[in-house]
């Protein structure tokens, strides 16, 4: 039994559930400065489509794969409804405001998004397990580990080189890159800004819902799992450098094995790490690791 | 605003005043007790409000006054508990030192950050002492929170069901006398360059000013009024737990700022009165969308009322001086 | 340059600032006239979760309230006086509950109040229920030390707390397993998981002090992750393993442990489970819903539970959770002491004072059996323990644990005057 690697093994299967969540947190504060709360009611959200899905249309019995279509389709499904709404509607008229009318109204829209959750879906438990319980486990380092949240690693890879072959290699990347570094020059060389705005927070939309829709299998889908999946990924975007995708897996690798460390040897401060970690990166180095140095402006 | 002859406001100010304590003072004869109770409570967090909007004033947001918030109300547990202090005034004067000591700690650090960054890490810094206060089980009782009940008045307890009302004109009084700190604090040299902060930093490194130490001091003074409300919240709800450092906490001061508006010192307490009403009016009426309530009312706020319910007034004295002129 | 102070507009601001708390004040309704002898309807408000994480454990109490109140009312009433309830939602912060329940009581005038799932809130409210002299009923509230460090006279709980479920589970599990070496705990790090560790690793080390504890771990309350600790137990493999977790994260824990093989190496014990979560779990797995499982009292034997089940599944098409059964607990008590009242007082209508003393040291009959209410407020109940078995009942629906132990109240709760952990401690070991 080798703690050191079960150690890393865990804090990877950590890592890849939040790295979905806060790819998408740091996409859109990349892209719209904006640091988005109601991040964790949309991937409730994706969570509750994924379940609702999943019973309503196969009354909870179903093929293995299709299960996983299923969650695959939740996700682009939750991303497309909600964050063109959210963005057009409520987004767009505070971007030139202070950084304060944006948090608050992303807080003022989680409030209304766990209501709606719960008005729609109602209080009750969804689940949907058979993603999860159809790989089985598989043994690693002298215990048994669950298949799935390798699953998860999968996606979080492809994510993030998708993410980053979207921002390199396309037209679309290069404009983004163009709107992160300067809005208003982008704006005067003809780049479709508000159209890029509302991709963005669609893209980090999507994010959110596909990292609640494939945390569903694991666990039970319930009122207020969102609040859970928040503070997180703050903390792991702010360790990583806001608007930065490969200081959010960083940081997600570094939580997910302190966290795992803590577990295996000192259980009382687990807690505690994220915040310590989230404090100690911003006291020495507060723009993160991969983090631009925001300049002051005259 | 022009001042009138030399002995109208003289007469109108004392006049005001008067009226002012009068109704004050007349709200726990002619209301019910709960009423009272929510009052003391709305005003009590105002205070904390006023120090979240202190800061808001020079472009920092704290997303972290829950700890100030906590710090006093577990300094009024801690004290009743380990130090059988009861005294009332003393209990007060505790939470606000406790609050001022964190904030003058705290604020050594904090005072290099700006907007966002100012945010995330207060809100780092409020969520490890939630955690700590969690976990030193047998000393804050954890969740379970501290009780805090039976304090006396100068070596007095108060006759049985005159306790609400012995708090509640205790926090009046201590409203008023934040109030008036809180105007000589924006109209004295620091209260005008947090606003200059806002505006333009830079500048005023130009002009040879430090912002290091103004920043500092508004933020201590900042935390101990977090201090006093959350001292002042305890020993009227009579517990206090760890919840109250906790981010939404925090999240919940932030907004009744917005809500209340950012550019008066009364606006805090305008707010925070109104707020705390609509909450409990919105549970009652609509007690399975609440949230949702909230959250609309505070994006009608944003969109449609940015600055805030007390920029009201403003819009109103202007069409009163519109109906005068014509 | 002075800065200039600007008084007159301080004092306007201040002058409008009155003016509108004053106008908020004003418009809220004013308080009617009390209430005469015997009221037309006994208000009860009843304070349980709706929303958020605790929804679901609630539901079968808030569900159960109306079935009896229904019951009562079809039935005449207490006294002939019919029951109202005010259903309304415990989420919320400790002061706004504390503010609500002074609404209830002084704007909505409720006569009484049952409710209170979380610790924190029934130990905010219970001085305040002394100061309004409001009678309240705590149906679920866990934490132990409620009348252990305070004498409440106008409070009280219709349920065992945290120590007869832990006792008993300790004792269970020693009977369960007399040869166990090693335990080790995987709770929610707050008070209600802190307490019954405490009480649960007490009472094993007390009885058999040779036991190690290989683990104490502590998760956030209502965590979903549990790779790391799963991870941990399975590298250690205590003979125990003790979670007072509940909820979703109870559900998460159970999926994640079955598909890994927690549950085959360990006995693992879940002290606050949902009939929905036992029907999830493997066989073998110590269960338990707060020391209670409504297979006792077998409803094919006792017509009281049977009535209970058989009504709750045509009105609700399911089976209640222990929460369920509490709630019974407290309402059933409600009416008993109000009718003991009535009794003693030779058919007039009791005070509120009335009613607490017929209530205090009384007994009444429940779908689970008889309860008890100590002098101190505390009801005594026995506490039970079993094994999942994956069946279930043919008849009702639930799901059967097997090896089932009933614990007698009197081996597993605190005696009156004593704390709990002096108690314990008080115990001559054995080896």
């Amino acid at each position: 039994m080798d703690t050191a690697t079960i150690i890393a093994v865990d804090g990877l299967v950590y890592a890849s559930w939040l790295f979905i969540v806060s790819a998408g947190l740091t996409f859109i504060f990349g892209v719209l400065r904006i640091l988005n709360i109601a991040h964790g009611s949309i991937y409730a959200l994706g969570a509750y489509m994924g379940a609702y899905l999943g019973n309503a249309f196969l009354g909870g019995r179903y093929p293995g794969a299709l299960s996983y279509v299923i969650l695959l389709v939740s996700a682009p499904l939750v991303g497309v409804l909600v964050g063109p709404v959210l963005e057009r509607i409520f987004l767009r008229h505070i971007y030139d405001k202070d950084e304060v009318v944006g948090l608050l109204t992303t807080f003022a829209l989680f409030l209304i998004l766990e209501d709606g959750i719960k008005l729609v879906w109602g209080i009750d438990p969804y689940f949907i397990d058979t993603p999860f319980s159809l790989l089985g486990n598989i043994p690693i380092a002298g215990i048994s580990y669950a298949v799935y949240p390798f699953v998860q690693t999968g996606i979080a890879i492809v994510i993030g080189t998708g993410l980053w072959l979207l921002i390199n290699r396309t037209r679309f990347g290069r404009q983004v890159t163009s709107v992160i570094a300067d809005r208003e020059i982008s704006v005067a060389m003809g780049i479709n800004v508000a159209r890029i705005n509302t991709v963005a927070f669609t893209i980090g939309a999507f994010l959110a819902a596909l990292g609640g829709a494939f945390a569903a299998p694991m666990i039970s889908v319930e009122p207020g799992m969102g609040i859970e999946v928040i503070v997180p990924a703050f903390a792991v975007v702010a360790i990583g450098g806001l608007g930065s995708i490969g200081g959010a897996a960083l940081g997600c690798i570094l939580v997910g094995v302190l966290r795992a460390a803590a577990v295996h040897f000192f259980p009382e401060l687990e807690m505690l790490v994220i915040y310590v970690l989230m404090f100690v990166v911003l006291v020495f180095r507060p723009q993160g690791f991969f983090g631009a140095v925001r300049l002051r402006r005259i | 605003m022009m001042a009138g002859g030399a002995g109208t406001p003289r007469l109108g100010i004392v006049a005001i005043g008067v009226l002012i304590l009068l109704i004050f003072v007349a709200i726990p004869l002619f209301f019910s007790q709960w009423v009272v109770f929510l009052v003391t409570i709305a005003l009590a967090k105002a205070m904390v409000v006023l120090g979240v909007v202190l800061l808001l004033r020079g472009g920092l947001i704290s997303f972290g006054h829950g700890l100030y918030f906590a710090a006093g109300g577990y300094a009024v547990g801690f004290a009743m508990r380990f130090l059988q202090v009861q005294d009332l005034v003393l209990l007060v004067a505790l939470a606000m030192i406790a609050g001022t000591v964190m904030a003058a700690l705290l604020g050594l650090l904090l005072r290099r950050y700006r907007g966002i960054f100012f945010a995330m890490l207060s809100l780092a810094v409020s969520m490890i002492l939630y955690t700590l206060l969690l976990k030193f089980y047998s000393l804050t009782g954890g969740t379970d929170g501290m009780s805090i009940h039976a304090f006396t008045v100068f070596g007095v307890r108060p006759a049985a069901g005159t306790t609400r009302q012995v708090l509640y004109y205790a926090v009046f009084a201590l409203s008023l006398g934040v109030l008036y700190l809180g105007h000589r604090f924006a109209a004295s040299p620091l209260g005008y360059f947090m606003k200059a902060l806002r505006d333009n930093e830079i500048r005023i490194e130009y002009v040879g000013a430090s912002i290091a130490q103004p920043i500092y001091f508004s933020y201590v003074f900042s935390g101990a009024l977090g201090g006093l409300g959350g001292g002042l919240s305890a020993l009227s709800v009579g517990q206090i737990s760890p919840e109250a450092a906790y981010w939404t906490t925090s999240g919940d001061f932030v907004f009744v700022a917005i809500f209340g508006g950012a550019q008066s010192i009364f606006a805090p307490f305008l707010g925070s009165v109104v707020f705390e009403f609509v909450k409990n009016y919105s549970v009652k009426f609509s007690p399975d969308a609440w949230q949702m309530t909230l959250g609309a009312v505070l994006l009608l706020i944003i969109f449609f009322l940015p600055d805030g319910l007390w920029s009201f007034k403003d819009a109103a004295s202007r069409l009163w001086a519109r109906w005068r002129r014509s | 340059m002075k800065t200039e102070m600007r008084w007159h507009r301080f004092y306007g601001a201040l002058a409008l600032l009155t003016l509108v708390v004053f106008a908020v004040v004003l418009s809220v309704p004013r308080d009617a006239a009390m209430a005469a002898a015997k009221p037309e309807r006994l208000k009860i408000a009843i304070v349980q979760f709706l929303s958020g994480a605790g929804a679901p454990h609630d539901a079968s109490a808030v569900n159960t309230a109306k079935l009896l109140a229904e019951k009562i009312n079809a039935d005449g009433g207490i006294d002939g006086v019919k029951l109202k309830l005010l259903i309304v939602d415990e989420a919320g912060s400790t002061a706004d509950k504390v503010t609500e329940f002074r609404r209830l009581v002084q704007d909505e005038k409720v006569d009484a109040v049952i409710g209170y799932t979380s610790s924190s809130h029934c130990l905010a409210v219970a001085p305040v229920a002394d100061e309004l002299k409001t009678l309240t009923i705590s149906a679920i509230c866990a934490n132990y030390r409620l009348f252990e460090q305070g004498k409440y006279k106008y409070m009280f709980r219709t349920s065992a707390h945290a120590v007869s479920e832990n006792v008993s589970a300790a004792l269970y599990v020693l009977q369960m397993k007399p040869d166990l070496k090693t335990i080790a705990g995987l709770n929610y790090d707050y008070a209600y998981g802190r307490d019954s560790w405490e009480i649960f690793k007490r009472t094993i080390l007390k009885l058999k002090p040779d036991v190690k504890v290989v683990g104490e771990l502590w998760v956030k309350f209502l965590a979903g992750n549990y790779s790391a600790e799963i991870s941990k137990l399975l590298s250690v493999k205590p003979d125990v393993i003790h979670s007072v977790n509940w909820g979703a994260g109870l559900t998460a824990l159970i999926k994640q442990g079955k598909t890994r093989g927690l549950f085959d190496k360990s006995l693992v014990v879940f002290t606050t489970g949902l009939l929905s979560q036992a029907k999830a779990l493997p066989k073998g797995v110590a269960f338990s819903g707060r020391g209670y499982h409504l297979q006792f009292s077998d409803p094919r034997k006792n017509p009281g539970n049977r009535a209970f089940l058989e009504a709750y599944k045509a009105k609700f098409g399911k089976m209640p959770d222990y929460t369920g059964t509490y709630m019974a607990q407290a309402i059933l008590g409600l009416k008993a002491a109000v009718e003991r009242a009535v009794r003693i007082k030779g058919g007039a209508w009791p005070t509120t004072e009335e009613i607490i003393a017929a209530f205090e040291s009384s007994g009444y009959d429940t779908p689970r059996g008889p309860v008890f209410i100590r002098a101190d407020h505390q009801a005594i109940t026995d506490s039970m323990w079993g094994l999942t078995s994956g069946k279930i009942d043919p008849v009702f629906g639930y799901p059967v644990l097997e090896k089932m132990r009933v614990f007698p109240a009197v081996q597993v709760n605190t005696p009156l005057g004593m704390k709990t952990l002096d108690w314990i401690d008080s115990w001559p070991s054995r080896k």
